[in-house]
């Protein structure tokens, strides 16, 4: 059935909102996992303590719950419209975040105790030892978590449809509306896209892992 | 008359839990002595190593290293808990070579090397690596450079971690049983670089080890330890041939008769 | 600026009740459904037949890989186009227990590859049949094991619940929005009580699985 593909340009008109939210909310996830993730292992006890917050409090709400929080409510708190864009990328990228963070420190506690004891033995500083010794021995481990959780992401993305984004999935609903009788057609070119798009990501996170193979292998073995 | 000896540890305790590894013990060590400390395991030698390289923190008692109190601030008034700064100016006059290597697996052999001199000392990049270069051909490893920590045997791993710790030119050298984790036919290598250390120059050292051979050629002291205490210390044909206490004695019977 | 209604909060906290045994419901059983479905999965991916274990792989994957949300409108939208027609809540139930059992399959599996072969090569000594096998002894040892992680999916598909406001079943989510929100144009307080609702059910959930896991660990390691 090619005429299914006549769809296809409506549909992936949409496809930059989703491919924008992704992204941005991967940049902000990334920042905000490492942050929390380190933070939840700093020495100083408020630091623990916010960044345990911060992870407990987004998955422990719902990302919708959050995204509707952060559209209907935190507007009539504050007193101005925020944009649904950068709220949306905000929102969900916070919530990956707060996920990613349980995969930072636990591939940091991965880390043999004697590296940093070697490092003080150094007499390198501790962020010293933070990003020259512990972070690359521990990014190798953390990749494939990490590309379950973009896929994550992009599930999400669907969810800024329901604040007006018009992003692959409010294109859909368009076109239901527009073109009942295709429905069929309209869901499953969908679902084809969002699979694809997974798939991409997939292969990206796979590539960066062949990459870092060698690395890998080192940090095994040694 | 005036020798200041280079460490100085005064009424140093220390405890896990219930558990008292160290006893008060006190103990100076002189610029340039190499010092086997030898004695059952669990005695706390590995702490008293550790201690000095500050990855463990005494509960009571001082260390000096070279003059200076590794955790505590000299003033009018006595002594008060240094800042990590002090702490880490002190100890950069003191280098530990592992049990298991500790080498960093990420980076090449020439980068273990010289990293700490270019990311701590300052030093040019070319200065790290001439220097990288020339310790590594000291341990007998120029041919390895570009290598992986993977790629080596034990021993070579071992000997790039000495060569790893003496390029920050300390004074005092730590060796906590460097050989215990290689396969015997390893152990020699590592033990000539020693060796060759001890005899080449004036390197203060405190080698932990359970070869008693090797302990008794490369000192000129023994430390015998048990249960958190220094039981004897002298000499190393005193203790070796001649000990005084029966614990000592009965020590190195087992241990002679165990190799 | 809007000020926290204290008034308006008690005046809606019993539709917001009401709303949260529908979520609870939602819950129950598309979890009941995730945990049966993806034990399936996981079963037909350990098959020696290649036109089994290959089909259950693809599926599962391609489940995984596309957004609830979309699977939800699929079911809502598109099954009455194909002569099913189904009721908000039960494409909701549905929606959730699939998506969710692309999920516990790999639990599953986790708990399938935890079991030493010689477990099967004992059975098979016996010659127990395969069903047997998998029934009498695979599974009561492979199950155990996974249950906390199965628990910790129960709490992520109970967060996950507020889709189903999108394809109009009444829960939480709906009523706090569509229904308090666009009557009153008050967003605030319902839609921060359903926060707070969520953060209080999932933190003590967390917590209870935490329990249960560290009860059964201390029960193992006296065995
Ligand atoms: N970090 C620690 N926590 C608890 N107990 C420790 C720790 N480090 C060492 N110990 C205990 O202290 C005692 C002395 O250990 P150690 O100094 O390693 O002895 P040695 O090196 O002489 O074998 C041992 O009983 C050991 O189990
Ligand atoms: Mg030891």
């Amino acid at each position: 059935m090619p005429a299914i593909f006549d769809l296809l340009p409506f549909l992936l008109d949409g496809l930059w909102v989703t491919v924008q939210v992704t992204a941005g909310g991967a940049v902000v996830a990334a920042v905000a996992a490492l942050g929390a993730g380190l933070g939840r292992l700093s020495k100083y006890r408020v630091i623990r303590a916010v960044s345990a917050t911060y992870a407990e409090f987004f998955r422990g709400t719902s990302a919708l719950v959050q995204l509707y929080w952060a559209f209907y409510a935190l507007p009539l708190l504050v007193g101005l419209q925020i944009d649904a864009l950068p709220a949306a990328i905000w929102v969900l990228g916070l919530n990956i975040g707060a996920y990613g963070s349980e995969v930072v420190r636990g591939a940091v506690l991965a880390v043999p105790k004697g590296q940093r004891e070697a490092a003080v033995a150094l007499s390198l500083t501790q962020r010293q030892c933070l990003w020259r010794i512990i972070i690359p021995q521990a990014v190798p481990a953390m990749l494939p978590p990490i590309g379950n959780l973009l896929i994550e992401l992009l599930k999400s993305t669907a969810l800024v449809s329901l604040v007006t984004l018009s992003d692959l999935t409010f294109r859909a609903k368009l076109l239901r509306d527009d073109t009942p009788d295709r429905v069929l057609e309209i869901f499953c070119l969908l679902l084809l896209v969002y699979f694809l798009l997974s798939m991409a990501i997939t292969s990206l996170v796979r590539g960066l892992e062949r990459y870092l193979g060698r690395r890998m292998d080192r940090v095994r073995s040694a | 008359m005036n020798e200041q000896p280079i460490i100085e540890l005064c009424g140093v305790s220390k405890s896990f839990g219930q558990l008292r590894v160290l006893r008060g013990i006190d103990l100076d060590i002189n610029a340039g002595q190499h010092v086997s400390v030898i004695g059952p395991s669990g005695s706390g030698k590995s702490t008293l190593l550790r201690l000095l390289m500050t990855l463990e923190k005494p509960d009571a008692g001082t260390v000096r290293i070279d003059g200076d109190y590794l955790y505590h601030l000299d003033n009018t008034n006595g002594l008060r808990p240094a800042p990590p700064r002090h702490t880490r100016q002190v100890r950069a006059k003191v280098g530990m070579v592992f049990q298991h290597f500790n080498l960093f697996p990420h980076m090449s052999v020439l980068r273990n090397v010289s990293m700490a001199p270019l990311r701590v000392q300052g030093l040019s990049k070319q200065d790290a690596q001439q220097r990288a270069e020339d310790l590594l051909g000291m341990v007998g490893l120029r041919d390895k450079l570009d290598s992986y920590p993977h790629q080596l045997s034990g021993g070579q791993k071992q000997r790039v971690a000495i060569a790893r710790a003496l390029a920050m030119q300390p004074k005092v050298m730590l060796f906590d049983e460097v050989t215990s984790a290689l396969d015997p036919e390893l152990v020699g290598e590592v033990q000539t670089v020693l060796r060759e250390l001890a005899t080449s120059t004036n390197m203060t050292m405190l080698i932990v080890t359970h070869q008693m051979r090797f302990a008794q050629q490369i000192a000129d002291r023994v430390v015998f330890f048990d249960r958190g205490v220094i039981v004897e210390d002298g000499q190393p044909e005193v203790i070796f041939s001649n000990p005084r206490h029966d614990r000592t004695r009965r020590f190195l019977q087992t241990v002679l008769e165990a190799t | 600026m809007n000020h926290w209604d204290w008034h308006f909060v008690w005046r809606t906290l019993p539709q917001l009740v009401d709303a949260l045994c529908v979520t609870l419901q939602a819950t129950a059983l598309g979890m009941l459904l995730a945990a049966t479905l993806g034990l399936f999965w996981a079963v037909a991916r350990r098959s020696a037949a290649r036109l089994v274990s290959w089909p259950a792989a693809a599926v599962v994957e391609f489940i995984r890989s596309t957004p609830l949300l979309v699977q939800l409108y699929f079911l809502y939208y598109v099954f009455p186009s194909l002569g099913v027609t189904l009721s908000a809540m039960a494409a909701g139930v549905i929606g959730l227990g699939v998506h969710y059992s692309s999920y516990t399959a790999e639990v599953y599996r986790a708990g399938l590859e935890g079991v030493p072969r010689g477990q099967w090569e004992a059975a098979t000594a016996l010659n127990l049949s395969k069903w047997d096998t998998l029934r009498r002894v695979v599974l009561p040892q492979a199950i155990p094991p996974v249950l906390p992680a199965l628990g910790n999916y129960l709490v992520a598909m109970f967060k996950e619940t507020p889709l189903l406001s999108a394809i109009t079943v009444v829960e939480l989510v709906h009523v706090a929005k569509d229904e308090i929100g666009a009557e009153t144009f008050k967003y605030l307080e319902p839609l921060t009580l359903v926060g707070v609702i969520f953060l209080v059910l999932s933190l003590l959930s967390a917590a209870m699985i935490r329990y249960v896991e560290a009860k059964w660990t201390l029960r193992r390691i006296a065995v």
